[in-house]
């Protein structure tokens, strides 16, 4: 009991201090210097030139002191967004560009119009302060800029071509698919490397209203040009960053796009030379360049930050950053193409400096990617449409059409506007849904015999209920409390950190929405489980079937082999999958001995790569249940059924089914659950390919939270989660009614 | 209906011989009991003319039909087994039912067959019932209706009484015997009680480690005990067996030791003319009869006392032994048996 106790004081003190710290996270503490926290996702060099710069900047500064925060890069813009608003963020940040016009209508960052001040702006390499400008205001310091450019392997490629026919007839020269050779290996199934082609060809993305433009001629043209290099057979199917990398390292690849970011991971003695894109010459005859996205990266000032003095020590804090002597060090140390004009003086002419220049070169013939909030609402769709034209030979202009009426959808459901309830009205739902728990928990009181009896009650079994305290908070603060959030934001429409209260309206709208998405993607959802299920009970109870065997040598080896794929972590599994459906690398080809065939283009092949591999996944579980249900089967009903004159078959069906039963119906229902929601396979095998014709529910519900721009259609998402969680609720109280009828009848 | 012969049979597991070259011709109609100790064999032996159990060497034939290479179901016998082997997820009349509706019987004679032995059986009740629902006596009633409903060309018993109590077994027990009245199908039937081989046999075959001792019909087996081991093994209280020079009794020739049943020799006061005199050590009093106990040289011994017609007995009393002359058995050195 004394252990219950100090353990509990121990809990409140560590929650107490949690909140005392977070508490003085804002404050100012007056006796000490004050500290500005600047936060960034860099890695290896990069982020070692930062803590280096800080660390001469903290040695030689007195009136503050500079704190770095290195986050790891997948999670930088979700933290970003969810800390700034809750005054749990950085004063100053590093990040790219794109995500501004997102920030700015959230407030996440502020106008810094002062700070870039002409001056400023007139040191800066030409071509990049439009990419931090937004509605006409100046939000970010640039730091640095990329952009991918043309690299290549002077040995097989001596001088960089100037046209894109020219690169072809090299390609082409270069290609050796009995030995894996490529000519020329992009991404060309990702709209950030298909966009040199894209603006080379006069295509665009948004018309001059700022509307999505994702069918304009220009745009189709640009895509059949890259369905031509495909068919060339330059490029291999299905490329990787990976793979690219590999690829050029080995001496397969003769020129790749990449971007300087793939400096580090070019093997020793490689030899490689970096230039810009080349021209391209459209059906007109016109001839321009291949531009390909910029991205800037820039030092952004915290919209909290609203201090006079505390903001003038972190745009101190900016200029430091940015000032000549350290882009210097960041453009040598760190290899960054830098922001600051004067920093290029200090380019030579070794390896380095070429490599530079190459970068340089490709800034001055390239496009700002377009900081609005629609351009997140774009990539999905636009990555679809490519790959389906590349994948399929899909005609682009049949794509495109697709996604540009995907991309109005999506941007019509998000853009709806409502009178802003505020966070206030989140609460309050969230609220009324803890009252309803509250209220239920309130009449399981009372039928247990009111609040007296449940309190004799406790504290006659003081101990047990002591032991149990730590479990039950525990599902309260991480499964109840989170539930309930979840299911009330399912009430609201979320932009930029502003919760709208709807009511049903994201239900309605993806219940009786224009588009049928919700059910058809519930179909493919009901076939994979249903596919999945019969696949693994039967592989599971067959594999249990030999394995009891009693004459079978090596049992307990086969049983810790057949368990590995459940011990593995599913995401790695799924990866390694997906490497092995691969249509030129791959395993799953090479064994079957087919050549180039790619599983991801067509929805039946994309559910079997995605099939197979949770099959995988997914066998060993009933195999395990099935064995031990095997062996609670008396050996002697099957002698006695062998008397009974039943053949072995006979005997399966009469017998060892039926008899299973009992212990497979809790596994298959907990199966089919786990494969409804199976997302890491699906995400990460197939990837929703084609198309995004292979998700099913949880993947869509994700896809709306976190890749369809406006900050995250949160409500829909949680709208989905919901409709998600009646399903299982529903099939899981009838198959408890079925599964009660079997043990019934045992 | 059929009669079994065992020619030679044998039963290995690796190097250890289990069942060591067993002769046994079985009659068609005939009821065999086999008993022996734990382990000696006797499930061994039924499982090999089920077909359960392969045959390591040796022959077995079904009315002159060899089989030893045909599948259990195809042998055409019913079996009972200790442990009832119900199926546990059909109900009664499905139990029963099994072999038929496996052997494509029609529906209607099925149901016709079942309701029959259901009646026999003292079923008809239960049909909807779940095994898991029946008291043990039922459960072996519907084991033996699963047999008996099939009209097989033989029963084999795999000592079907062992988990019933003293009271439900005399009762079962007599409707094994009911039914084998009825049906006279060949039986085999494995045991380690004697009574049950006594009271249901037509023919005992002892069999100890692994080898018949003797095959016999049950007055001879219990009368004329081949050698020593049957003549201990059967009859309660054990068979007193004693060096022939501790009673005074003509032996035949090379006889070493005298056995005699103690329900065959008297305790009395006198002791003259006695085979021997014993002191009383032990007296155990069943109501219908009396027992004393004492020792003859090293050996236990044990006789039959009128305490109504002597006077009540104590410990330390001597007693003189009586028994007649035809119901003493002679065994040789080997432990085998010498008729006089
Ligand atoms: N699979 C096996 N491998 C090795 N030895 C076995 C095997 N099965 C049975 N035995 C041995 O064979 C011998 C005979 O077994 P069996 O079951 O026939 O005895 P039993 O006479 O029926 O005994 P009980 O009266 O205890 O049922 C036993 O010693 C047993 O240990
Ligand atoms: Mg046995």
């Amino acid at each position: 009991m004394n252990r219950v106790v100090v353990v509990g004081l121990l809990l409140c003190a560590l929650v107490l201090a949690a909140r005392a710290r977070a508490g003085d996270d804002g404050a100012e503490d007056a006796a000490a210097r004050p500290e500005i926290v600047l936060w960034h996702a860099y890695r290896a060099d990069e982020a070692a030139v930062i803590e280096e710069i800080v660390a001469g900047i903290n040695a030689s500064e007195t009136a503050f002191q500079v704190k770095v925060l290195a986050v790891p890069y997948d999670a930088y813009l979700d933290k970003i967004g969810a800390a700034i608003p809750r005054g749990r963020g950085p004063d100053l940040f590093i990040a790219a560009h794109d995500p501004i016009g997102d920030w700015a209508e959230a407030k996440t960052i502020q106008p810094i119009d002062d700070v870039v001040d002409a001056q400023t702006a007139s040191s800066l390499v030409p071509g990049l302060l439009p990419a931090v400008v937004y509605r006409g205001h100046v939000y970010g310091l640039p730091l640095a800029f990329k952009s991918v450019a043309l690299w290549r392997n002077p040995r097989r490629v001596p001088q960089a071509p100037a046209t894109l026919d020219e690169l072809m007839r090299v390609a082409v020269e270069q290609t050796n698919a009995a030995e894996g050779r490529y000519g020329f290996v992009y991404e060309n199934r990702d709209v950030y490397y298909h966009a040199p082609l894209l603006f080379g060809l006069g295509g665009r993305l948004f018309d001059g209203e700022g509307r999505p433009a994702l069918d304009d001629p220009n745009n189709v043209a640009s895509i059949e040009k890259a369905q031509a290099i495909n068919a060339a057979k330059v490029v291999p199917q299905e490329v990787s960053g990976t793979l690219l990398l590999s690829l050029f390292n080995e001496d397969k690849a003769a020129m790749i796009v990449t971007g300087p970011w793939s400096r580090g991971e070019i093997a020793a003695g490689v030899p490689f030379e970096v230039s810009a894109l080349p021209d391209v010459v459209d059906a007109a005859g016109v001839r321009r360049p291949m531009k390909p996205l910029l991205t800037v990266e820039a030092l952004f000032l915290s919209g909290r930050l609203v201090d006079p003095a505390r903001r003038a020590l972190a745009v101190r804090v900016a200029r430091l950053l940015s000032d000549e002597a350290r882009s210097v060090l960041r453009l040598k140390k760190a290899r960054q193409p830098v922001a600051l004009e004067k920093a290029w003086d200090s380019v030579g002419d070794d390896d380095d400096g070429r490599v530079q220049r190459g970068f340089r070169a490709q800034l001055d013939r390239s496009v700002p990617t377009p900081n609005s909030p629609a351009m997140k609402a774009l990539w999905s769709p636009f990555n679809l449409a490519l790959g389906e034209s590349i994948g399929q030979g899909t005609p682009p202009s049949v794509t495109l059409a697709q996604a540009q009426a995907k991309v109005k959808g999506e941007m019509a459901v998000v853009e709806h506007s409502t009178e802003a309830t505020g966070e206030g009205g989140f609460v309050v739902v969230v609220g009324a849904l803890l009252l309803l728990l509250l209220g239920w928990t309130a009449l399981a009181v009372r039928k247990f015999g009111g609040a007296a009896a449940l309190l004799s009650g406790i504290r006659k079994n003081g101990i047990a209920y002591a032991y149990v305290a730590p479990a039950l908070t525990a599902t309260l603060v991480l499964v109840l409390f989170p539930f309930a959030v979840g299911v009330g934001m399912g009430f609201f429409r979320h932009t930029w950190g502003t919760y709208t209260f709807v009511g049903m309206e994201n239900f309605v709208s993806i219940l009786a929405g224009a588009d049928s998405t919700f059910f058809r993607t519930l179909g493919v959802t009901v076939l994979w489980t249903a596919s999945n299920i019969v696949l693994h009970v039967s592989i599971g109870v067959l594999l249990a079937l030999i394995l009891s065997q009693a004459r079978l040598r090596f049992r307990g080896v086969y049983r810790v082999l057949f368990v590995i794929p459940w011990a593995m972590p599913s995401y790695i599994t799924a990866l390694i999958w997906k490497g092995m459906f691969h249509p030129e690398f791959g395993a799953v080809n090479a064994l079957l001995g087919i050549q180039g065939f790619s599983w991801m283009n067509s929805f039946w092949s994309a559910f079997a790569a995605n099939l197979v591999t949770n099959t995988w996944l997914g066998f060993p579980f009933m195999m395990v249940t099935a064995l031990g249900g095997l062996t609670s089967i008396p050996k002697d009903l099957y002698e006695a059924a062998a008397l009974d004159g039943a053949g072995p078959l006979k005997r399966f069906t009469s017998i060892t089914l039926p008899l299973l039963r009992p212990t497979l119906a809790p596994a298959i229902v907990l199966g089919t659950v786990w494969t409804f929601n199976m997302f890491n396979v699906i995400y990460l095998v197939s990837g929703g390919a084609p198309g995004g014709k292979t998700d099913i529910l949880v993947t869509e519900a994700f896809r709306w939270a976190f890749e369809r721009g406006q900050g995250g259609a949160f409500g829909t998402a949680a709208a989905y989660s919901t409709l998600i969680f009646l399903m299982l609720l529903s099939y899981n109280v009838a198959a408890a009614r079925v599964t009660r009828g079997i043990e019934g009848s045992k | 209906m059929a009669a079994i012969s065992l020619r030679g049979i044998e039963k290995r597991y690796g190097d250890v011989v289990i069942v060591k070259g067993l002769d046994l011709e079985i009659k068609d109609g005939e009821f065999v009991v086999l008993v022996g100790p734990s382990g000696c064999g006797k499930s061994t032996t039924l499982r090999m003319i089920a077909g359960l159990e392969t045959i390591s060497a040796g022959e077995l034939c079904i009315d002159g039909q060899r089989v030893n290479d045909v599948a259990p179901g195809d042998r055409d016998l019913a079996m009972v087994f200790q442990s009832y082997a119900l199926y546990p997820h059909m109900s009664v009349r499905e139990n029963i039912a099994f072999g038929l509706v496996v052997r494509k019987v029609k529906k209607a004679e099925i149901n016709q067959r079942v309701d029959d032995a259901a009646e026999m059986l003292k079923l008809s009740g239960l049909l909807h019932r779940k095994p898991k629902d029946l008291s043990g006596g039922q459960r072996q009633r519907v084991a033996m209706a699963r047999a008996v409903v099939r009209r097989p060309r033989a029963f084999l018993f795999d000592e079907p009484l062992s988990n019933l109590d003293a009271k439900l077994r005399m009762e079962v027990r007599a409707e094994i015997a009911a039914l084998r009245r009825r049906f006279s199908t060949t039986t085999v039937y494995v045991t380690h009680d004697q009574v049950e081989a006594m009271t249901l046999a037509d023919r005992v075959v002892v069999l100890n480690d692994g080898v018949a001792q003797q095959v016999g019909t049950p007055l001879e087996v219990y009368r004329r005990p081949a050698n020593r081991f049957v003549a201990t093994f059967l009859g309660t209280p054990t068979m007193n067996v004693v060096d022939k020079a501790l009673l005074k009794v003509a032996v035949p020739g090379n006889a070493l030791h005298v056995g005699v049943r103690p329900h065959d020799v008297q305790a009395r006061k006198e002791t003259a003319g006695a085979l021997v005199a014993m002191r009383v050590e032990h007296i155990e009093r069943l109501g219908q009869e009396s027992f004393v106990f004492g020792r003859v040289g090293e050996e236990r011994f044990g006789a039959v006392v009128d305490e109504d017609a002597l006077g009540v007995l104590e410990h330390g009393s001597e007693v003189g032994l009586f028994s007649r002359a035809d119901r003493l058995s002679f065994f040789n050195d080997k432990g085998l048996r010498i008729d006089a």
